[in-house]
């Protein structure tokens, strides 16, 4: 960029054509003396042929074009306005700055909260099956809760879905070595992996045979995060024995990089399968076979199904299902009206490329009022600067004019070669 | 009645300068002067035009400059060609002997 260059070099070009041009000058007038031109007739016969003020102009527009001259003009005498009135100065940047800095924080909560997808292969498939009526049946947990059975005959659905994953976060005590310390976990079925297209780091992921009989998987896998902080990275982590509430289990693998769950809210340390409900969760009845709801399903659709058609064309299905579901050990027994509401009850798929997040669903409003309000206060602040501006124009009364953008050099130096 | 001398055509300056720069190196005032010369005054170059075009042609890298002492005994800055000055004198040559050759063909068309 030669342009820039030449505006730091700006006065040693001015006294390089102050030379050149004085050279000129000197040489024209000694030639035309000689000719017998008196002197002062001569000066002023070659200031005319030259156009000094004229020439220098020209040449300066060679080194640097006009519009990026007034623009570096501009530049320097706003710098300059500014550095006069610092306390002026300071309220202005601190205003923009708190309305800037708010508006950027609270965008960044909405991104990660609201907006973000899951780091998965195509998240956009990802829907969350959630059952709309009475459910009879009791369970544990919150939001949108369903059975293991019912997770398990939905992955025969493979008309609508590439598969059907189920998953609950828990709190497991973990030894590895040490003392045992409460770490978050999330129990998981067999597909849980595979259906949302996330592999392992080191080692492998959960698999289906991990998620047979009950007790049938005594492995665990960690979390990259997790991983690193707990185990420093440690490549001969695998096939370690671990205690997970004085249960021995094996780490079998850790996880991606940057994959923490599939809610933003809750990022496990460890995964677990299913079949290990005995061990994760002390004291739990036979979870696998039961109509207990202890789960939140997520689903990945076909591809070119979407929601509303598996929604609709699962129904007949799930209304075969609920009687089915009557006959299973556990299932309390009911009056004929919550029977019939039982029966009533439909299931529900709506998208959820973010995955499962009660706390989306808990903070998105107020999150997005919290938004609003930060862009009314970036709206604020600069409302108070134009006001500021506006004060300083008025204070400084009605002679006031603003200066022209002066041009190098000052021009109220005289034209040297001229003397 | 028309001026004898003519102002010299827009974008023939640059040429004119390159061609007497490649004979030797030269500062302004000689450039000038030389121009006079040469042309036997029937082109008239404005002497304050000369220096933009010098600056001009030294930014494009086709000149460039060194501060030497002159015939008088003073310091001035001698204008040189370079390679690529060269180069750009030469197609300037060139493209200037087939507008000028297509100009008179026109021109003695019409005469005929």
């Amino acid at each position: 960029m030669i342009q820039l260059w030449n505006w730091f070099r700006r006065g040693s070009l001015e006294r390089g054509l102050d030379r050149e041009l004085q050279y000129h000058f000197d040489r024209r007038v000694g030639d035309l003396t000689a000719s017998g031109i008196p002197e002062p007739e001569a000066r002023r016969r070659v200031a005319v042929e030259l156009g000094l003020a004229q020439v220098r102009e020209e040449v300066r527009d060679v080194w640097l074009t006009r519009w990026f001259r007034d623009f570096l003009y501009d530049l320097r005498f706003s710098a300059r306005s500014f550095l006069r009135s610092p306390g002026f100065t300071a309220v202005t940047l601190l205003s923009l700055a708190l309305g800037i800095g708010a508006t950027t924080a609270i965008y960044s909560l909405v991104d990660q909260v609201i907006l973000h997808a899951l780091p998965i292969k195509d998240p956009a498939r990802v829907v969350l099956v959630d059952w709309d009526g009475d459910h009879v049946a009791g369970g544990f947990g919150s939001w949108n809760l369903m059975s293991y059975p019912i997770c398990r005959d939905l992955q025969q659905q493979s008309q609508f879905f590439d598969g059907v994953l189920c998953r609950a976060e828990i709190d497991v005590n973990l030894a590895a070595g040490g003392d045992p310390k409460p770490v978050a976990a999330e129990i998981v079925s067999g597909s849980y992996f595979p259906v949302l297209g996330v592999g392992p780091s080191l080692g492998r992921v959960l698999e289906a045979e991990d998620d047979g009989a009950p007790g049938a998987g005594a492995v665990v896998v960690l979390s990259y995060s997790f991983w690193q902080a707990q185990f420093g990275g440690a490549l001969d982590v695998i096939g370690r024995k671990v205690l997970i509430n004085n249960h021995p289990m094996t780490v079998v693998g850790v996880a991606a990089a940057g994959f923490g769950g599939v809610d933003v809210g809750a990022v496990p340390a460890l995964w677990l399968p299913a079949s290990m409900y005995a061990e994760a969760l002390p004291g739990a009845e036979d979870l696998l076979s039961s109509p207990i709801r202890w789960m939140q399903i997520l689903a990945r659709l076909r591809p070119g199904v979407s929601p509303a058609q598996a929604q609709a064309g699962l129904q007949p299905w799930f209304k075969a299902w609920l009687p089915d579901n009557m006959l299973r050990p556990g299932f309390p027994m009911i009056s004929a009206d919550r029977r019939r509401d039982y029966l009533g009850s439909t299931l529900t798929l709506t998208s959820a490329p973010q995955g499962h997040a009660p706390l989306r669903r808990s903070l998105s409003e107020p999150l997005w009022v919290l938004f609003a309000a930060t862009g009314v206060l970036l709206g604020l602040a600069c409302l108070n600067v134009a006001g500021l501006f506006l004060a300083r124009g008025s204070a400084r009364g009605r002679d006031w004019h603003p200066p022209r953008p002066r041009r190098f050099p000052r021009p109220d130096r005289p034209p040297a070669p001229c003397r | 009645m028309p001026s004898p001398r003519f102002p010299i055509p827009q974008g023939t300056l640059d040429m004119l300068i390159l061609q007497i720069l490649s004979l030797e190196p030269a500062h302004g005032y000689g450039i000038a002067q030389r121009l006079e010369q040469i042309s036997r005054s029937v082109v008239q170059v404005n002497q304050g035009s000369l220096y933009p075009a010098l600056h001009r042609l030294q930014q494009k890298g086709l000149l460039r400059a060194e501060w030497k002492e002159s015939e008088t005994g003073r310091e001035a800055k001698f204008y040189s060609l370079t390679q690529a000055g060269r180069r750009q004198l030469a197609f300037e040559k060139n493209s200037w002997a087939r507008l000028s050759g297509a100009v008179r063909l026109i021109f003695e068309e019409g005469s005929r």
